[in-house]
């Protein structure tokens, strides 16, 4: 991994499954944000 | 993403925003979301898979992107990552025991 713990997190705008766009600037002072990748979609877990 | 949405609650009172990414296409992506009946936002990094490439999540070649959990706090600084390719509970697991921490509970 070249990301590491203490590293900014690069910032992202991505679509949500009705098209709202969501950044992770949004959430800046806000809330800790959780991001989560996974494999494709219907597979276990 | 099963596991993340039986502690989305969790997640929430201890001040943290789950967010997933998949490289799937639309829709696929909104069959599955409602398949779940999930309570956090699914994005899609689909076509161009440039967040994943960004958070090293993205295999080359594979077309597939790897099973990789951030924690990021509200200042927009990476506090924690989770990888485990068998386990998807651990992911859930260690990432609440992680915002549970910054929130100090």
């Amino acid at each position: 991994m070249a990301l590491k713990v203490g590293d900014r997190a690069p910032d992202f705008a991505l679509m949500d499954a009705t098209r709202n766009r969501v950044t992770l600037e949004q959430y800046r002072g806000e809330k800790a944000v959780v991001l989560a990748f996974y494999l494709l979609a219907f597979t276990a877990g | 993403m099963q596991c993340f949405r039986d502690v989305s609650r969790d997640f929430e009172e201890a001040g943290a925003q789950v967010l997933g990414v998949s490289v799937d296409p639309f829709p696929s992506q909104g069959a599955f979301a409602k398949s779940l009946e999930l309570t956090f936002p699914l994005l899609s990094d689909w076509p161009r898979y440039e967040t994943a490439k960004a958070y090293d999540a993205w295999r080359e070649g594979a077309n597939i992107a790897a099973r990789v959990t951030y924690v990021i706090d509200k200042e927009g600084v990476i506090r924690g990552l989770v990888e485990s390719e068998t386990d998807m509970d651990v992911h859930s697991r260690e990432a609440l025991r992680m915002v549970r921490e910054l929130a100090g509970r």
